[in-house]
């Protein structure tokens, strides 16, 4: 029979399938496979509603102000983010100041050479007293033309803050220098009276300040006679 | 409109005001559909609500991209069942021991049993249901069976739609025994 042939389409066409033209046709014209149909149809029809009805439940009424508290939750910054943010923080800034630390602390590459090399340092030449004589504005020119190229070709590795001077010098030294540049920058007169100047600070201020691990130039003009030297670059301050 | 989300490390985001009105309207206005999507496989108020708001909270994160209406539902709902069944998976032993499943008379379409009976029934022969087949059979009683809405939330044809419906009404009416006159097809 054809009812056969079609039972199995029709029962689909109740789930939603289509229905081919052939058995729309038979559908249409045969009373059992109509009420084949409609009992299915009523069936799924009750699972659909069934469905439906379970499925319609309202969210609870403070759930809208629920979800905005946790996306403003979100967008608020918790106590251990902050912690964590300052800790990231506090870890940058110490690591950058140990990378300057660092350089700061390292030996230049031009290492240290003589006071008799170096014309930054002009020669000692000590009176009759001891007392160191005082450089010449020629000399301190020189230095600072000496200092200039030096800068000049050696590659800049960062911007220091003393002049590069190639010589191994103390701090106290170094910040003679730094006051004797000072003087030459601003082209004030220099003193020429070999007696320590001040600066109007607590510290003397030194014309010259030779290098520590040089020994200092024997003059026997001064008729000090040979081996006579001041060995000690403070005797000179 | 210009970008008015900002980013920060970690999982801080914040809006300015007209996008955080705009986040509001689209919450109540999709707050049903979230929550029934989850509690479509949930079948437990409190949960559904937990993982709808936790479907916000990323769409929220989200939100310059999907200010399209039709974007930010479809991607809710996809969101809102993905997080649904990831919990259902890791809760299903003790959901398996809740749903008892009693031994089912025979059905015919004219017989009656009880209500919770038969919801029962009808919801542990959906959990059954193939993943794509639930989830469309789902959404489509939820969107009161309506193809093309659900075309668009699924990001689907309209075609493959009405298929996968057609698919899982079969199985669900197997399972239920309702076939009519079932001559023992599976």
């Amino acid at each position: 029979m054809s009812c056969e042939r079609y039972r199995t389409a029709i029962i689909d066409h109740a789930c939603g399938a289509d229905l081919s033209a052939d058995a729309a046709a038979h559908l249409q014209s045969c009373a059992a496979c109509t009420v084949l149909f409609d009992e299915q149809r009523h069936a799924l029809d009750a699972i659909d509603r069934e469905l439906q009805q379970a499925l319609t439940i309202a969210p609870s009424a403070r759930f809208v102000q629920r979800v905005l508290a946790r996306t403003r939750e979100a967008s608020s910054p918790t106590p251990r983010m902050l912690w964590a943010l300052a800790a990231a923080a506090a870890v940058v800034v110490i690591g950058l100041a140990a990378m300057r630390w660092t350089h700061d602390t390292a030996i230049p590459p031009t290492g240290q050479v003589t006071q008799a090399e170096s014309p930054a340092a002009p020669a000692i030449d000590p009176t009759p007293a001891g007392k160191a004589a005082a450089p010449h504005d020629a000399d301190i020119a020189k230095a600072a033309t000496h200092e200039r190229s030096t800068q000049a070709a050696t590659p800049p590795r960062t911007k220091p803050s003393l002049p590069e001077v190639e010589a191994i010098v103390s701090p106290e030294q170094a910040r003679a220098i730094e006051r004797y540049m000072a003087l030459i920058r601003s082209g004030a007169p220099l003193p020429a009276n070999p007696a320590p100047a001040t600066d109007g600070g607590s510290e003397p201020l030194p014309l010259l300040v030779p290098p520590l691990s040089v020994e200092p130039l024997t003059v026997s003009e001064a008729g000090t006679g040979p081996g006579t030297s001041t060995s000690r670059g403070e005797d000179l301050l | 409109m210009h970008e008015s989300v900002t980013r920060h490390p970690g999982t801080l985001v914040t809006m300015d005001a007209d996008l955080e009105r705009e986040f509001e309207a689209r919450l109540q206005e999709s707050a049903d559909l979230a929550v029934r999507v989850a509690y479509g496989v949930l079948r437990q108020q409190q949960d559904a609500e937990e993982i709808a708001q936790e479907a916000y909270v990323k769409a929220y994160r989200s939100f310059s991209s999907l200010r399209d209406r039709g974007a930010f539902r479809s991607w809710l709902v996809r969101m809102t069942w993905r997080l649904a069944i990831d919990r259902w998976r890791a809760d299903r032993s003790r959901v398996a021991r809740e749903q008892t499943w009693a031994a089912a008379p025979e059905m015919t379409p004219e017989s009656v049993a009880s209500a919770n009976q038969r919801a029962a029934r009808l919801w542990t022969a959906i959990d059954e249901l193939p993943e794509k087949l639930r989830q469309t059979i789902v959404l489509s009683a939820i969107q009161g069976y309506d193809v093309r809405e659900v075309s668009a939330l699924l990001g689907l044809a309209e075609g493959t739609v009405k298929s996968r419906l057609f698919l899982a009404r079969r199985r669900l009416a197997q399972r239920l025994k309702c076939l009519v006159n079932d001559t023992g097809r599976q």
